[in-house]
């Protein structure tokens, strides 16, 4: 449907939506049949260890195989959440959802409508394709988070409205499609110890100490102090989408360092920054262990852990302990300082952050699991998986 | 006028040894219950007494909070203590009742188990005593039904074992054991209700003996600093009988914290965390000259407090983790005749001890203890490093006991 107006999409979901049980025109019932019949098929997963075997030694079969496995693989996907967006209820959809469904939708029709994959050129034009598609829904999260508020508030008279499962599903599946992709992807370059995007021997502390010299400029550029961190402790590495990693450390050190400066400011009565040392924070200490099939990364902080009232809510999507969002207004303070957009949405404010870690982590057979002491601070467990033999996806 | 004089005289004494009998006699003396006696000569249930049963099963349990028994039992006149032992006498026997349709309705044939058996008897008698015990109206009944009470509480001293046994009994039986889901969870329920009606019925005795500072078993001024550090003292004694060496202990956080609590509980966890730590970091270190030290932080929230116990005894094995809550997983293997043996090494000796052990019922029964006024106990691990355990206390004392 990509070739039609903003104005004439929206016309056709409106129609989808009123009119569910019968198709109204020729055009429609053709695209509903083809996303049921791709709905039917289950999606194919992977390990890592199977996508680096793969990937490993590439020659031209392989890379037209790799391309083939996507082209029939992201419609799947794609049809199963086209799905789950028309069977939310009427008043949920608004704007931003609405944008979602547009651009699945037309994801779904350009990948499947491509030809045929039979040689090079074929591979090379679908592999634009797939660059120009990852670009396009590089703010589905945001989309995604502001549409939940909209939803939220129209649904605060009708119902008690529990939209965390739907969201889980959307975000799990666009982790792997967003993976697979960016695989095929990155097949095309070559750089040493990666086969696409997976490192083949990813360092868990060198992505700590990315993460963590990210964290401080962030933290320096909001409130004028650094907070020290102590990294113990060693491990081997593994085969992982540093990508992944990343974002989860620099979702928790971010969490970390903010309750550890708030919390210093309230005690000081907040004193000028520029008064505060240092030394005078208590440091996030930062413990890398492993044992033989799991690398586990403690992040501990003395900022006061969460409160028993906030706690049940700090996993549940759209809470967020930042200014809370204003339909009109865009972020918090520390979301224009920081202006840095990821592809996983701004840093802070959504209260996308905690919840959408924990998905990375579990994505291939890890975990995330927080306990706070409410009065100190919080502990933060990371597990991931280091055999690579666990299969892709999260059960919900 | 003399003869009436000396029949009153005579009737009053009368009155006083009746009420001077214990109430078990009294029991056998009530005329126009018929004692039912079965084919092995032991007494049984009479059908009557299953109604009863089933009638006061069929109540509801009221629950209540520390800060009510707290407030409450603060100042113990005659006149409370009267008060207190007339809802006991309410609230016991729809427990024990409860305990007993429990008992003869487990999965697997547990419930014919010997052992099993045992208990579900105890609990039958221990429910018709406290029925058959009229309603204490004065301060003379009253402390007649403290000593039933007092009674039934070291008639059931032993349950925790027999159970166990019961359990080994059926292992040996049928095979299933403790890590099937039906029998964990009634050991769950069946655990956290005796936590229950011991606290109730310790707490009523002691508000008999009064102690400074104390209502009752509760330390009005509980200082988990103190309790962990009377914990650590009794677990390292044990660990320099078994190895000869023991780590340090250090103690971390908010030590000044105290709020009103149950001291018993509270030195029943951290004696079972702490004898875990330790334990795990001697045999992890064995090879070396300095044992990393235990460290407990104590935090004071708005509404709990959390203390945590960090050791560096290696960690628990991933697979492993889920198994840490199942009763009696230990490694060592007791044959069912050895159960009523083992003891803990002697922990925790003040007036409401409870006299288990030894069975690998360490972490689940901390657990229950801890959720038993809503708090809460997690663990978590870091194979080849450590373990850490995290107990959550509700401090306001406003929660409500967990009743199953």
């Amino acid at each position: 449907m990509w070739w039609l107006s903003v104005r004439n999409r929206c016309k056709y979901i409106q129609l989808f939506y009123r009119s569910f049980s019968y198709g109204t025109t020729d055009y429609l019932t053709v695209h509903d049949n083809a996303v049921a019949r791709y709905a039917k098929k289950e999606p194919r997963k992977h390990t890592i260890n199977q996508l680096i075997q793969f990937g490993k030694q590439l020659n031209e079969q392989k890379l037209i195989q790799s391309a083939r496995f996507v082209h029939q693989e992201l419609p799947v996907r794609l049809a199963h959440r086209i799905i789950d967006l028309r069977s939310l209820p009427y008043y949920v959809v608004c704007g931003p959802i609405k944008r979602i469904y547009d651009v699945y939708v037309e994801a779904f029709e350009s990948v499947r409508n491509f030809r045929k994959i039979q040689d090079l050129q074929d591979e090379k034009e679908f592999t634009v394709l797939l660059k120009h598609l990852v670009d396009e829904s590089a703010n589905v999260v945001e989309l995604l988070a502001h549409g939940l508020r909209l939803a939220l508030l129209r649904a605060s008279q009708r119902e008690h409205l529990d939209l965390d499962s739907f969201v889980d599903q959307m975000l799990i599946s666009r982790i792997g499609r967003r993976m697979i992709a960016e695989q095929h992807v990155m097949l095309h370059e070559s750089r040493p110890g990666f086969v696409g995007v997976i490192n083949t021997d990813c360092s868990p502390q060198q992505c700590l100490n990315i993460a963590y010299q990210e964290c401080s400029r962030i933290c320096f550029r909001q409130y004028g102090v650094e907070v020290p961190v102590q990294i113990r402790g060693s491990v081997s590495t593994i085969p992982y989408i540093p990508y992944h990693l990343h974002y989860i450390l620099l979702e928790l050190l971010k969490n970390a360092m903010r309750a550890v400066v708030e919390r210093h400011f309230t005690q000081n009565n907040h004193k000028n920054s520029l008064l505060l040392g240092k030394d005078s924070m208590p440091p996030i200490e930062v413990l890398l262990t492993e044992g033989p099939k799991q690398v586990t990364i403690r992040i501990s902080d003395q900022g006061g852990g969460i409160s028993l009232d906030i706690l049940p809510s700090i996993f549940r999507y759209g809470f967020s302990t930042m200014n809370r969002l204003r339909e009109e207004e865009q972020g918090g303070e520390w979301d224009r300082l920081v202006q840095r957009q990821s592809v996983d949405g701004p840093m802070a404010g959504l209260g996308f952050g905690l919840p959408l870690s924990k998905l990375y982590a579990q994505y291939f057979g890890g975990n995330l699991q927080l306990i706070s002491m409410d009065g100190y601070g919080t502990d933060v467990y990371v597990h991931l998986d280091r055999t690579g033999d666990v299969l892709e996806g999260v059960e919900i | 006028m003399q003869k009436y004089q000396s029949f009153q005289c005579f009737c009053s004494r009368f009155q006083c040894v009746w009420r001077n009998l214990t109430t078990v006699s009294k029991a056998s003396l009530i005329v126009g219950k018929p004692r039912y006696i079965d084919a092995q000569g032991n007494d049984a249930t009479q059908p009557s007494n299953l109604e009863h049963v089933k009638a006061f099963a069929s109540r509801k349990p009221s629950p209540v909070t520390l800060k009510r028994l707290f407030e409450f039992g603060s100042d113990p006149s005659p006149k409370k203590l009267l008060t207190a032992a007339q809802l006991l006498h309410r609230e016991l026997p729809c427990r024990l009742a409860r305990r007993v349709i429990q008992l003869a309705s487990l999965p697997y044939g547990l419930s014919d188990m010997p052992s099993v058996k045992t208990v579900k008897d105890m609990y039958e008698r221990s429910f018709l005593d406290m029925i058959q015990f009229p309603k204490p109206l004065d301060e003379e009944e009253e402390l007649i039904f403290t000593e039933l009470i007092r009674r039934i509480r070291q008639r059931h001293d032993n349950v925790v074992k027999l159970i166990a046994k019961g359990i080994l009994e059926l292992k040996r039986y049928c095979g299933k054991g403790t890590e099937d889901i039906s029998i964990h969870d009634f050991l769950d329920r069946f655990y956290m209700s005796r936590i229950g009606i011991r606290f109730l019925i310790s707490q009523h005795i002691a508000m008999h003996e009064p102690r400074e500072g104390y209502v009752g078993v509760i330390n009005a001024r509980c200082r988990p600093a103190d309790v962990a550090e009377d914990a650590a003292n009794v677990a390292k004694s044990i660990a320099y009988r078994h190895y000869g060496e023991a780590p340090d202990i250090q103690l971390l956080g908010n030590i000044s914290l105290s709020f009103p609590y149950i001291e018993g509980h509270l030195h029943h966890m951290f004696f079972e965390l702490l004898k875990n730590s330790l334990r795990a970091t001697i045999e992890y270190h064995r090879d070396s000259d300095i044992f990393p030290p235990v460290k407990i932080i104590i935090a004071d929230g708005q509404e709990d407090v959390t203390v945590k116990i960090s050791d560096e005894g290696g960690g628990i094995p991933r697979s492993a983790m889920n198994k840490i809550w199942t009763y009696m997983f230990t490694t060592v293997d007791i044959p069912p005749e050895r159960v009523l043996e083992a003891t803990d090494g002697g922990a925790y000796k003040g007036p409401d001890a409870d006299p288990i052990a030894g069975l690998g019922y360490g972490l689940p029964l901390s657990r229950l203890y801890a959720r038993y006024f809503g708090g809460e106990l997690s663990v978590m691990s870091m194979e080849g490093y450590g373990t850490d355990a995290y107990l959550h206390i509700c401090k306001l004392g406003d929660k409500e006991e967990s009743l199953v």
